[in-house]
């Protein structure tokens, strides 16, 4: 089946954050809270997801991801829009570092 | 409800951090609320050429029916799509800032960031040359052999630039060269690959003119040569068979005039007599050939490169048709076609043989250093096969 792939006028800002592994969760994602990202003041991106610490990288990407949509399918063939052409990522590809002793409650 | 700057304090010190290690800026991930939905989307890895395109607001194409492989098409460019996968994890994130965009903030707050999609994988291309053979085959139930054969033509069989390119995996761009390279003509806005002999015949026709108006070979007048013509062929083909032989010279009382390409000429007339020839003695075949072409034009060997092979070891030499259009696309198979029929090739012989299957990153001298093995002979570069017989 004949596609098309169009710009439109404008795009939206995306960029990638790339994690070792995988996330899994045991329900459904739809609105739930990931995560935390800070910036160390040496300018290092510091990912914390539950217990877990990772330190990151930002880079541009050699070269960029177009980001697609499908805006129609039918029978003569389908049009896909390009929603974001993403150049940056941050790329956390060390092994998560465990956060243990949690002090209690905060505050 | 929590206080985001809370949330994020309460976290920072969990991991035995505090806020005077960090910028003020911290950004929170949060999964889009229609996540299922929103994470339907596919990523294409672009290249410079594809960038380019989509930032001139281009539309790309995937195109070819019944193909097992997805081919992708700029204007100008074809290329085959291949599924990368990574054992990352892509989360696909609006919003994000990077270090640069906050490193100047010096308001503590929380920047929200929405997860659309975790990604494994995406697509990457490459380039590749369309499939000529397909188009050669589609317009060869078609041929035009004339008028008065027109009614053996299955109708339905004839195709606009439109309709072949639905059914061919190629750029536009591509396409119309290669139907150039073809000789087709468009007859009532379909395109018609003209049978050998009566190419032969329309082209005799239109030389024929020279000797008839005595016209100087600079001066060939394209409305004299339309109405002398007009009873016997078509002027659709005229049109097409004068564009695809002459070239502008100059003008004369306001009359654009042109001359008959030599090279083009010259080669039809070879192809003519090596046609149903099989094996022609060369020397017979030289003299025949500098005979049949218009008074005036003169004959020379490099013409026959891409159209014909000259065996010089056998007594006496002999020449045979062997032309670009009949050989595989496929590189590994042409290059053995091409050893098999002559051991060994100077760059001059085998480039036109091989052209059709370059790339922006592989050109002839590329294609060669792959396939074939060099030597010198009284300081000629010759190619042969990479595998010793």
């Amino acid at each position: 089946m004949p596609a098309i792939i169009k710009m439109p006028n404008s795009l939206e800002d995306y960029a990638i954050v790339e994690l070792q592994g995988d996330i899994q969760a045991d329900c459904a994602m739809d609105g739930r809270f990931l995560g935390n990202l800070f910036f160390g003041n040496n300018g290092i991106p510091m990912l914390i997801i539950g217990n877990h610490l990772m330190y990151g990288k930002e880079s541009k990407m050699e070269k960029p991801l177009a980001m697609l949509r499908r805006v129609k399918s039918d029978e003569t063939g389908a049009e896909y829009h390009v929603n974001a052409i993403i150049r940056q990522k941050i790329l956390f590809k060390t092994r998560p570092k465990p956060i243990v002793g949690t002090p209690g409650k905060g505050k | 409800m929590e206080n985001k700057v809370d949330q994020a304090n309460k976290v920072l010190l969990s991991a035995k951090l505090t806020e005077s290690d960090v910028y003020p800026v911290s950004e929170i991930f949060t999964f889009h609320p229609e996540f299922a939905e929103v994470s339907d989307f596919k990523l294409l890895e672009l290249n410079q050429h594809l960038e380019e395109e989509l930032e001139k607001g281009d539309t790309l194409y995937i195109n070819g029916s019944s193909s097992d492989n997805t081919v992708l098409c700029t204007n100008t460019n074809t290329f085959n799509v291949f599924t990368a996968e990574t054992s990352n994890s892509l989360l696909i994130s609006n919003g994000l800032k990077l270090h640069n965009n906050i490193k100047d903030e010096k308001e503590k707050c929380v920047h929200d960031v929405t997860v659309v999609g975790i990604s494994y994988e995406y697509f990457v291309v490459a380039q590749i040359k369309p499939d000529f053979n397909k188009v050669k085959q589609l317009l060869s139930t078609t041929v035009y052999r004339g008028k008065e054969h027109e009614y053996e033509v299955d109708e339905s069989k004839l195709l606009t630039f439109e309709d072949l390119w639905m059914k061919t995996q190629a750029s536009k761009e591509e396409l119309k060269s290669t139907i150039k390279d073809l000789n087709v003509v468009t007859i009532n806005n379909k395109l018609r690959i003209l049978e050998f002999e009566y190419h032969f015949r329309v082209l005799s026709f239109m030389l024929k003119l020279i000797d008839e108006f005595s016209w100087n070979l600079e001066q060939i007048c394209y409305e004299e040569t339309v109405n002398s013509l007009v009873d016997l062929v078509p002027s659709d083909i005229i049109n097409s068979m004068f564009s695809m032989y002459t070239e502008e010279t100059k003008m004369i009382d306001g009359v654009q005039l042109y001359r008959y390409k030599e090279r083009e000429v010259c080669r039809f007339f070879a192809q003519v007599l090596l046609y149903s020839a099989g094996k022609f003695n060369f020397k017979d075949f030289m003299q025949a050939w500098e005979e049949s072409v218009p008074e005036g034009m003169k004959v020379e060997e490099n013409m026959l490169h891409g159209i014909a092979l000259i065996n010089r070891k056998s007594m006496p030499n002999v020449i045979w048709m062997f032309s670009e259009f009949d050989l595989p696309d496929t590189i590994n198979d042409r290059f053995k076609v091409l050893f098999e029929a002559k051991e060994r090739w100077s760059y001059e012989e085998i480039a036109p043989y091989i052209a059709r299957l370059t790339t922006d990153k592989l050109d002839v001298n590329a294609l060669l250093a792959k396939h074939a093995r060099n030597f010198k002979v009284n300081d000629v570069k010759y190619y042969s096969s990479k595998h010793l017989k």
